[in-house]
């Protein structure tokens, strides 16, 4: 039995370390979206500091990254950010921050008892909540631009 | 000043700290981790701010400082008109180079001395402008007076472990404001803390209830969108259930030409027969109708590969077959999928009585025994089709909001060249037929 669930927490570890991807919910996209113009900026904007959003702008989805294995405490902004582009948003409005420990879920039992077992890993998770909008104003257009020099000068130091 | 970073729970203009950019992008996801709610309020204790009082050059302030002066004397007199007065001179004062009075110290003058209307309208105003301020409130700044110490002490005096609401909430209560301005007001100053100590629960519940009573009221609109939207989005959960209710057949169409698996069972097989007499021996078999025939099929994007047992218009012969299909419409209840496909025709014959024959493709001989039923299975049919599915059930697979499960009444038209060869089965022809049955696909 203990092989078993040894192997069925091996398989889960497999399948996490096949994907690079911080698992996540993603809700009221647009059926067909325009992904955002690459040279354009992704800002993102921290609700716990500016807790409205523009007078105007499009909504274009929410999305909750999950405490999966998968998860990271890091690279969850940029997959964020990257997700946003793709659908065609210019800020990402982070309203929730959790760290999260992660359970992985294995069956144990014997006979005709079998139940499934959930197994706390050692592993925190920064789970993020956003919207993903699309706004243009004075202060949008000025972070963006510091986004912009923020990379460039990142990117001449590497 | 140290002082003045103690604000930035209040003061809305140093709020674009708030943005990251890609540099400090770690130290961000950091920061997140760490992030308090208590961090707000924090107050500098910092001696420096004693000294700088000391300091502080004053120069080209001194009409700042006067009438900041002013303010103090209609604070200390308990003067609400002439408060508002004295903040209007102040604001009056504002040059590129000077700021006579801040945001946040306008807010805590406002709270302390409930002057909760002037309160409201700096919050509405202050939050409203946050995404067209391009500037913080940067400038020479009289703040190394006693209106700034005052405004320190009652800063402190704010219990940072619950809402800037909670604080006054008694006092706003026992002010007999319109409702609607209570209203406002509560929303306005859980804003401060919406996102740090669950504000956004009150805020949607309040918002809603504002916008509903008050749909008039010039500030509904902004309310609506750019206050209570995100404080409603906040269960992802609740919505993603929510999405899958509303948007199941656009959801459903977005899958069509997707692909997927499906099986199908087909219970009524018919059709004619051109050719093929005399193709059993009649005299050692009676035909037997296997009575389901089945169809599996994987479709990727539009092609489809599908594995048969097919019935044709001879009753006891059926195809395995193997076939490559297209999907040429798919709708919401609809799917057509013409396919080709080859295989071997098979023969479900029942042995008439006990006898001994050639064992097919050779010599040797074989016993047949009555009642025994023969599968023989030898040739070649070609078979050219249409699947006609009427999918008059579709669901979501378990708790996906992207993948589906459907019944659907199936029909399957077309016609088989059949060139069958064996012991007892001989002839070649050309069959019409169509199948109908039921089919279930996850799609």
């Amino acid at each position: 039995m203990k092989y078993l669930a040894f192997l069925a927490l091996a398989f889960t570890f497999f399948l996490c370390a096949c994907s690079s991807k911080v698992p996540y919910t993603l809700v009221n996209t647009p059926i067909n979206p325009e992904p955002l113009d690459s040279s354009m900026q992704v800002v993102v904007v921290k609700a716990s500091s500016v807790p409205v959003m523009p007078l105007e702008y499009k909504y274009l989805g929410t999305v909750e990254t999950n405490a999966n294995l998968g998860c990271s405490a890091g690279g969850t902004i940029d997959q964020l950010r990257e997700k946003a582009r793709d659908l065609g948003a210019n800020v990402v409005y982070v309203k929730k921050i959790d760290e999260k420990t992660v359970y992985v879920s294995t069956y144990a039992g014997g006979g005709l008892l079998w139940a499934v077992v959930l197994y706390p890993l050692n592993q925190k998770c920064l789970t993020l909540l956003a919207d993903f909008i699309y706004a243009e104003s004075p202060l949008i257009t000025k972070l963006q631009e510091e986004e912009k020099n923020a990379m460039a000068s990142k990117e001449g130091k590497e | 000043m140290m002082i003045r970073k103690a604000y930035s729970i209040f003061s809305i203009v140093l709020l674009f700290m708030a943005f990251v950019t890609a540099a400090d992008i770690e130290d961000f996801e950091n920061s997140l981790v760490q992030e308090g709610g208590n961090d707000s309020y924090a107050v500098s204790q910092d001696s420096s701010f004693e000294q700088s009082l000391v300091n502080e050059d004053g120069y080209g302030l001194s009409n700042v400082y006067r009438a900041r002066e002013a303010l103090m004397q209609a604070i200390k007199n308990k003067d609400t008109s002439e408060i508002a007065q004295k903040i209007s001179e102040l604001d009056n004062m504002k040059s590129d180079g000077v700021v006579p009075l801040l945001s946040v110290e306008k807010e805590i003058i406002y709270l302390d001395n409930k002057m909760w209307n002037h309160l409201l309208r700096l919050e509405v105003e202050i939050f409203k402008a946050i995404y067209d301020s391009v500037q913080v409130e940067e400038g020479r700044k009289a703040d190394n007076d006693e209106l700034m110490i005052y405004v320190n002490k009652v800063f402190k005096n704010i219990d940072t472990n619950t809402t800037l609401y909670s604080n006054y909430s008694n006092q706003i209560d026992n002010a007999q404001l319109d409702e609607s301005v209570e209203m406002e007001l509560e929303i306005m100053l859980l804003l401060h803390n919406a996102y740090t100590k669950d504000g956004y629960l009150r805020i949607a519940e309040l918002s809603q209830k504002f916008c509903e009573k008050y749909p008039g009221h010039p500030d509904v609109p902004w309310i609506k969108k750019s206050v209570a939207a995100p404080a409603q989005r906040m269960d992802v959960n609740e919505m993603y259930y929510a999405e899958r209710a509303e948007r199941k057949e656009e959801f459903i169409a977005r899958n069509f030409y997707t692909g997927g698996f499906g099986v199908n069972v087909f219970f009524i097989p018919g059709g004619l027969v051109f050719g093929l007499d005399d193709m059993y021996r009649s005299d050692l078999f009676e035909p037997q109708d296997p009575g389901v025939y089945l169809e599996l099929y994987l479709q990727v994007k539009r092609f489809a590969l599908n594995g048969e047992i097919l019935g044709s218009g001879i009753t006891g012969l059926a195809s395995y077959s193997l076939g490559l299909g297209y999907v040429i419409y798919d709708s919401r209840y609809l799917k057509v999928r013409p396919y080709a496909a080859v295989g071997m025709p098979t023969m479900y014959l029942d042995v008439i009585d006990d006898t001994k024959g050639p064992k097919h493709g050779d010599a040797q001989v074989t016993t047949l025994r009555k009642g025994d039923t023969e599968l023989i299975s030898d040739g070649l049919t070609v078979t050219l089709a249409v699947n006609v599915d009427y999918k008059f059930l579709t669901t979501y697979l378990f708790t996906s909001n992207n993948k589906f499960f459907s019944m659907s009444l199936v029909g399957k038209f077309g016609a088989s060249y059949i060139d069958a060869e064996g012991y007892a089965v001989e002839g070649s022809g050309v069959s019409p037929f169509f199948n109908l049955g039921l089919g279930v696909s996850f799609w």
